[in-house]
């Protein structure tokens, strides 16, 4: 199993945000995280990546467990994460960036900065489709907010992970880039055979790239299943119509 | 180092005519202010210390003058105990880089423990010359308490000779900082700076590194406290004390942060306009001080030797140096290596099927 949780709940004082959560999700599966907001889905990825988020409960990442270990632990799994917001190095270049990101697979020089970038093919694809390929020089702080999400994206995939958590990467981008970056998902997961976990408002989106879907709602998980079960589900056109499941149910 | 083979040649040159300027120096330069300028080379690499951990790192810090002062006392106590002599000399530094290390390692641990705070850094940068100067405050006739160390015996050099070692000391941290700064090393710590939750998710150790990165600042730091005191023969609590941190980083801030270059500007230019005015302008001096740093805050928030890139590039229109040097990076999609990883995901995903 690439992701394993079970009982897994956070609470802040008396304020229960996930309250026994309970999945597991393979290789090559992209699981769709949805619900309204404060429904805890930012508060789930975060207790998947970090050992000392979550209050009770299990959860192994590629088939290890990540007791009370921080991030960058886990991270050498095979987890990779990508924020909500952009989060790229502002003041380094997209090539300098991108071999931060290689620090594991090459120990940084001391004396040099290295003319050669050694990337995974689902790195270089990514930044082979957005254009960041011929920008490799630039300051990241030029770029535009769409290019950093696709730079972010590249940084996480060059970790080679085996699971990869996406909190709402397409916030705030183009329609065009949204449409690249379903079908960039899509391959990760048909081609390599990653599982991907990703947290969406965008229904439509999910529909179109899920294999799986999650509702999650007051901190617990409310549905699991397939998209066509999940869509067409009374709970979620309440969740998302606002009308009660009563008079929606047929 | 960045930048192509004419960028290198030019760094050398440098190099060789700043080595050049310290070996000359002292037969045209009067005496006293030889006397102020070894004093400021040791100060200045103690300012470099304080540059890479604010400069490239982002750490305030004001605890480097605990480190200098360590290497001070490590000397003075060694030298005052048991007398200047050979063995003397190697235990004195010995103490100063074990001290410095451990003291330094247990600060690293205390500031940047997972999940705290660049302000609970800097806060912990200022309690350690604190506790370090009550120490020494309290420790009687063995550190001499609020009047410190004098009178011992130290290294016999004479003042030409104390310059250019001094000199020449502080060309050679300058340099290793430089290169090391400018390598991809270098990098890693600016994106530690940039953003340190991004580095702990790809996997980078990021306390581990800045315990490292404060431990071998310190080291140097320590050293250059030996020196100061080995050439002054003089131990005083105000060398370890955070005023002496605070003036540390008010140099740096002057200079230009995060370009080595303007911590050796600064801290020279302060030492030795400190000594020319302060005995003019004894209490005037401080203010002067603080309200040229204010000004230069406000006005010119890269330093002095920002304002000189500024000038430079305005005159020749050239940007970024490491720009204009950096040669693209080949992007080599990688067939052998693309193979391994294609089959160590088949592989763990056959074993998961299993």
């Amino acid at each position: 199993m690439a992701i394993e949780v079970h009982g897994l709940s956070k609470h802040f004082g008396s304020l229960t945000v996930l309250d026994g959560v309970e999945f597991t999700a393979r290789r090559a599966e992209l699981l769709s995280l949805v619900g309204p907001n404060g429904a805890g889905k930012t508060t789930l990825i975060r207790c998947l990546s970090d050992g000392r988020e979550r209050s009770t409960g299990e959860v192994a990442i590629a088939g290890r467990p990540i007791d009370h270990l921080p991030p960058d632990r886990i991270v050498r799994f095979g987890l990779g994460r990508k924020f909500q917001t952009a989060s790229v190095f502002e003041t380094l270049t997209v090539a300098e960036c991108l071999r931060i990101a290689r620090t594991q697979h090459a120990a940084p020089s001391l004396i040099s900065t290295s003319t050669v970038l050694e990337l995974p093919a689902a790195a270089t694809a990514v930044l082979e489709r957005s254009g960041l390929a011929e920008r490799l020089n630039e300051e990241t702080r030029n770029l535009s907010h769409g290019l950093k999400q696709a730079l972010e994206l590249a940084m996480v995939l060059a970790l080679e992970p085996e699971v990869l958590l996406l909190d709402e990467p397409t916030a705030g981008l183009t329609r065009a880039e949204r449409h690249g970056f379903a079908d960039i998902l899509s391959a990760l997961v048909t081609r390599d055979r990653l599982c991907i976990l990703l947290v969406e408002h965008d229904l439509d989106f999910v529909r179109e790239i899920s294999s799986r879907i999650i509702v999650l709602h007051q901190g617990r998980i409310a549905l699991d299943g397939s998209v066509d079960e999940v869509v067409n589900s009374a709970l979620v056109r309440e969740i998302y119509t606002g009308q009660p499941a009563a008079e929606a149910a047929p | 180092m960045a930048g192509g083979f004419p960028a290198r040649l030019s760094f050398v040159a440098l190099v060789l005519v700043a080595a050049g300027l310290v070996v000359a120096a002292p037969s045209f330069l009067d005496t006293y202010l030889v006397n102020i300028l070894i004093r400021a080379f040791f100060v200045a690499m103690a300012a470099i210390t304080v540059d890479i951990m604010w400069g490239y790192c982002g750490t305030l810090t004001f605890g480097q003058s605990a480190f200098f002062g360590i290497g001070v006392y490590a000397l003075a106590i060694v030298f005052t105990e048991y007398g200047f002599g050979t063995w003397q000399a190697f235990a004195a530094l010995g103490a100063t880089l074990a001290v410095t290390a451990v003291v330094a390692a247990l600060t690293g641990w205390l500031s940047f423990y997972p999940g705290s705070t660049p302000l609970y850094a800097s806060i912990v940068s200022l309690v350690v010359p604190i506790v370090l100067v009550q120490i020494l405050y309290s420790g009687g006739t063995f550190t001499g308490s609020s009047s410190g160390l004098v009178g011992f015996e130290s290294f016999d050099l004479d003042l030409e000779n104390w310059f250019r070692l001094a000199g020449l000391g502080l060309i050679a941290v300058a340099v290793v900082a430089l290169i090391v700064m400018r390598s991809d090393t270098g990098r890693l710590l600016a994106a530690l700076r940039d953003n340190d939750a991004r580095c702990t998710y790809l996997g980078i150790d990021t306390s581990r590194i800045r315990i490292a990165v404060l431990t071998l600042t310190a080291l140097v730091a320590g050293l250059a406290g030996f020196g100061y005191a080995a050439f002054g023969a003089i131990a005083a609590p105000e060398n370890a004390s955070f005023t002496f941190g605070t003036r540390l980083i008010i140099m740096v801030a002057l200079g230009g942060r995060g370009t080595i270059v303007g911590a050796i500007v600064g801290a020279l230019s302060i030492e030795v306009a400190s000594a020319y005015l302060s005995g003019s302008f004894p209490y005037v001096w401080e203010l002067i001080i603080g309200v040229a740093l204010i000004a230069v805050i406000l006005a010119f928030p890269d330093g002095l030797v920002g304002v000189f890139r500024k000038l430079r590039r305005g005159l020749t229109g050239f940007r970024a140096a490491e720009a204009t040097h950096l040669r693209p990076p080949p992007l080599r999609s990688w067939p052998t290596r693309t193979a391994t990883w294609r089959s160590r995901f088949t592989g763990l995903a056959s074993i998961s099927a299993a």
